[in-house]
């Protein structure tokens, strides 16, 4: 029904060659006003590499996911600026027809409530053919049906016949999701975004999804950028974790780093607030205190010192560059470098400094 | 009511005046059957509505019942010889006018033909008039509507103050404006009817497209890079089924009635007899004594719009995609 053409199947970026956002700030237009919703994010992610976009509810994860899918530009009120480049093309500025061959085909997206994100009325082996038909992996019906099963049992779904006949209503949340991954492996991607794909489930369905994440990155080469609020998903499989916070980039670093040595505050209160088995349990668990400001009220300056401990002057006047921190802070290779948006990072790296300190439970 | 005080002195005239079949004996029906005690009042439509949750049989009754009516005015339709005589059109006047009985038992015209007969040939241009303007108007309306709410912006702005405007008119307004232009024909008055029937399918149907679009199997298929065409062929329209039929088979109960009105009117397709609406009308005039020949068809056509929105109810939970 919606197959490309050979010849735009060949102008398909070489893949493997990984995806690079810079700058990237997204808006929403009102007649109230414009609110700055992403500000300047920029941030790489490597061919095979697994990067976690972590942060609180309302910092901008998702919109910054959707902004890569192109999902950005059909909604009349949100309006992204910056380059996104992916296989060696700017998204954000590509028309619309061809942004449509690269969606799908080298950029799969996976979404958080996968029951949602399925066709109530269409069969779930159906769902995937489509996705097959569009970019032409497989000629005919035949051909199609038995890619269906093919990527059905790749996604370790078992009797896939049986399930490609079922609607979605007929399968579990778990299923939902793993035929997601199915639709978005249709078209050979390169790179998957997965927008938070195990909050809808159940925990051990969570792990099992993660691992065939990991799995089929491995395999196929693939990146991935997972978005993600749950630090223990981002320990179990980030190569370089991404940090948010209100709508900007406070941190990157790779995972080992930012689970032992965190260059910002708000980093290192979210791996203190983990709970931890070897930790005493008579501790209170440390918790940031307030909550992420709405976007329209949030202050000139840094864009978490409301909420800082360490809190300066200077924080309130000006917003700390993404610098390189950390003992070597000169050149780095971009899979291993640490980027931190504070002042004092130094001092925090440094360990003069304590923050979050958990306290003895009263009781 | 309120006014119940008032009534302790009040003049001989002003008393006639009331009585009197004005405007206001609707106003005062209505408390009757919407009211507390009346039976589409709350406590009454939710007691039934608890009736039916708690035992299937109920639940179904009214669905049997209206099926087997409804199954019975497509028989009529489609072979009427086996229901009644061969000529409903028979002039006999020795039998103008007499009563329901044995021979005729819903009694006869003032020509001598049966009423039962004419509501049986009646049957067939009743329904060509409800299907055939529900599916053409339907189709366009749900269209307009569906593409409208899927583009959003101007095009949705637009076409929707142009669906406001004719929504302001009565569908049978409408109907009837587009049927004084047009020479009387049966396909003229289906066409005026489907007219009347667009806006009411380009609104609801709009409301349907602007939800689904908005849930998240519709990004998910932007995001596997889908043409908006397909979307809307392959996901938006299959999720609008439901509430298209279900608007579609209470219409139908409209547009018979509509096409109903317009015949009583002298405005339905002059070659059509018998014509339910035109029936009506005849027994205007012996409406006193020959009660009968209004009557009759008047239950019919009320028995057809009450049926159809039985059915259109239950239709949409059944059709309705499961989620979850």
């Amino acid at each position: 029904m919606d197959e490309l053409t050979d010849t735009e199947r060949t102008v398909a970026p070489l893949p493997g060659r990984g995806l690079s956002v810079q700058g990237l700030s997204i808006s929403h237009d009102s007649p109230w006003g414009t609110r700055s919703l992403v500000r300047d994010v920029s941030f790489d992610i490597g061919p095979g590499q697994i990067v976690c976009l972590v942060g609180e509810s309302g910092s901008g994860k998702t919109l910054t996911g959707r902004a890569i899918t192109g999902l950005v530009r059909h909604s009349p009120r949100l309006r992204a600026t910056g380059t996104i480049t992916f296989g060696g093309r700017e998204l954000i500025a590509l028309p619309e027809r061809e942004l449509r061959r690269i969606r799908g085909g080298q950029i799969g997206m996976i979404f958080q409530d996968p029951a949602a994100a399925l066709d109530p009325v269409i069969r779930v082996g159906d769902q995937i053919a489509e996705a097959i038909a569009r970019h032409g992996t497989a000629d005919g019906r035949r051909a199609r049906r038995r890619k269906v099963t093919e990527l059905l049992t790749q996604v370790g779904i078992t009797d896939p016949e049986l399930r490609a006949r079922q609607f979605p209503h007929e399968i579990s949340g778990g299923m939902c999701q793993r035929v997601l991954i199915a639709i978005a492996l249709a078209g050979d991607p390169s790179l998957l975004i997965a927008d938070e794909p195990t909050t809808a489930l159940d925990v051990t369905i969570q792990a099992q999804v993660l691992d065939l994440i990991s799995q089929l990155c491995s395999e196929r080469r693939m990146s991935v950028l997972l978005i993600t609020h749950d630090m223990g998903v981002a320990a179990q499989l980030a190569d370089q974790v991404v940090v948010m916070y209100a709508g900007s980039v406070v941190e990157i670093a790779p995972v080992a780093t930012f689970f032992l040595r965190p260059g910002h505050p708000y980093s290192l209160g979210l791996v203190q607030a983990v709970p931890r088995v070897d930790a005493p349990r008579a501790r209170r668990l440390p918790a940031i205190p307030g909550t992420v400001p709405e976007a329209a009220d949030r202050p000139p300056g840094c864009p978490f010192q409301a909420r800082c401990p360490l809190k300066l002057a200077v924080c309130e006047r000006e917003q700390p560059p993404l610098t390189a921190a950390g003992e070597s802070p000169g050149p780095q290779s971009p899979g291993t470098r640490h980027l931190v948006a504070c002042h004092r990072s130094a001092e925090l790296l440094g360990g003069g400094l304590t923050v979050w300190s958990a306290t003895a439970v009263t009781s | 009511m309120g006014t119940d005080g008032m009534d302790v002195k009040v003049p001989a005239d002003q008393v006639a005046a009331r009585s009197a079949p004005d405007a206001g004996t609707g106003v005062r029906v209505l408390p009757l059957i919407l009211g507390r005690w009346g039976p589409l009042g709350r406590p009454a439509v939710a007691r039934r509505r608890r009736a039916r949750q708690a035992s299937p049989v109920r639940a179904r009754i009214g669905l049997v019942i209206a099926a087997a009516f409804l199954a019975l005015l497509v028989l009529w339709a489609i072979i009427p010889g086996v229901f009644a005589g061969t000529d409903p059109t028979a002039v006999n006047p020795l039998a103008a006018l007499t009563g329901p009985s044995v021979h005729n038992f819903l009694g006869t015209d003032q020509y001598g033909r049966s009423i039962y007969d004419e509501l049986v040939y009646g049957a067939r241009p009743a329904l060509e008039v409800g299907v055939g303007s529900t599916l053409l108007g339907g189709a366009v309306g749900s269209l307009i509507g569906i593409v409208g709410g899927y583009l959003g912006g101007w095009f949705d702005l637009l076409i929707m103050r142009l669906i406001d405007m004719l929504l302001a008119l009565p569908g049978l307004l409408l109907a009837l404006i587009f049927i004084a232009a047009l020479p009387r024909t049966l396909s003229n008055e289906i066409f005026a009817i489907a007219i009347a029937s667009v806006p009411i399918f380009a609104r609801v149907l709009r409301g349907q497209a602007v939800q689904v679009r908005s849930r998240p199997f519709v990004d998910a298929a932007v995001v596997s890079g889908l043409r908006r065409r397909t979307i809307v062929i392959r996901h938006i329209i299959p999720n609008c089924v439901a509430p298209a039929m279900e608007l579609a088979t209470v219409y139908v109960g409209v547009a018979i009635v509509i096409a109903a009105s317009l015949s009583f009117l002298g405005l339905g397709p002059s070659e059509v007899v018998p014509d339910w609406g035109t029936l009506i009308q005849s027994g205007q005039g012996y409406i006193d004594h020959d009660w009968w020949i209004s009557v009759f068809p008047g239950v019919i056509v009320t028995l057809a719009v009450i049926a159809l929105s039985v059915l259109g109810d239950r239709l949409r939970g059944a059709l309705e995609p499961a989620r979850g």
